[in-house]
């Protein structure tokens, strides 16, 4: 931003970046004696203690309400998949399969057949479809 | 044949959150004086500023290259939201499809906290940067030079139309700085 600006507000973060730089470059020493000679030595570190804490509770909070949300959605991927018939599993699979030979490539079910797969491999593939969102919402397994 | 894309390690989450704990009382000070300084004249505290730069660091949001102080990164992170903000405001419809894919983001994250568009926040950084200017006009060099900050030029732009010294520029900056002080 080096457009000269009227915004007094602007203006002022023209004068902080400077001052900034300027900060950054002092060395240890001299910046604390600054501090000891023009600002609060007392309280040297407290606003960037309070504001880590408040950062480290907030981004904690997130990641739970993510994790939360992450485990919501495989119970109910898992509990959709339990409330699925094999038998009509394996339909709706063949039914996949054969419209889309990609589909076959993924699962090499060309190889080995849709009838040779387990019950349990047939619900697996089932419930990644599910998690994949293949099925759309209210779709009846 | 492209060039191949030069990667730099950035710290781990890990690593990060770790530096973070161990930042030392000087850096502290680096880190409370600027966020006082990038924050004046605007609605958002200083506290808030630095609570979204360590947020989007631990949320690795925002990356540190292994080598670069944390420090500075952050302080530097301070400055990009700020400018994102900033810039928002004062470009029109075309420049803003210009600016970097991340600059709504960035400015997204102040706006949350702070609006530009409140006339009293505008008026304080009125009454600041005046008083400002009047403290720092004792030293006839010293408000040349604060005049070519606040028309944002750079440091050689400063020292170029001066004609001062690098070490005559130095001395103002110091002196600057030091005077303001007691505005932020």
């Amino acid at each position: 931003m080096t457009k000269k600006s009227k915004d007094p507000r602007i203006q002022l973060f023209h004068v902080a970046r400077r001052d900034v730089e300027d900060i950054l470059a002092m060395s240890d020493d001299e910046l604390l004696k600054d501090v000891e000679e023009y600002g609060d030595m007392q309280n040297v570190g407290k606003l960037v203690d309070d504001a880590y804490l408040a950062a480290k509770l907030s981004v904690g909070k997130s990641r739970l309400a993510a994790a939360k949300d992450a485990l919501e959605k495989r119970k109910h991927d898992t509990e959709a998949v339990k409330l699925i018939d094999v038998a009509k599993a394996r339909t709706l699979l063949q039914a996949v399969a054969s419209n889309d030979p990609q589909f076959q490539k993924k699962y090499t079910l060309a190889a080995r057949g849709l009838q040779d797969l387990s019950d349990a491999e047939v619900l697996s593939i089932i419930s990644e479809l599910v998690s994949l969102g293949a099925f759309p919402d209210g779709w009846n397994l | 044949m492209p060039e191949p894309q030069k990667t730099t390690r950035v710290l781990a989450p890990e690593e990060m959150r770790s530096a973070l704990e161990k930042l030392s009382k000087a850096d502290k000070a680096r880190l409370e004086n600027a966020a006082r300084r990038f924050s004046s004249g605007l609605s958002i505290t200083p506290q808030d500023l630095l609570q979204i730069v360590f947020e989007k660091a631990l949320s690795h949001e925002r990356k540190c290259p292994d080598g670069v102080p944390v420090v500075v990164f952050l302080a530097r992170a301070m400055e990009s939201l700020l400018d994102s903000y900033l810039t928002k405001r004062e470009h029109d419809a075309h420049e803003q499809a210009m600016l970097s894919p991340n600059a709504e983001a960035e400015a997204a994250a102040i706006e949350s906290v702070a609006s530009l568009d409140d006339p009293a926040e505008w008026l304080q950084a009125k009454q600041t940067l005046a008083a400002l200017t009047e403290k720092i006009a004792e030293n006839a060099t010293d408000e040349m030079v604060f005049q070519g900050q606040l028309e944002g030029m750079s440091p050689q732009e400063i020292q170029d139309v001066l004609e001062i010294t690098p070490v005559q520029y130095a001395s103002a900056l110091t002196s600057i700085r030091r005077k303001s002080d007691k505005f932020f």
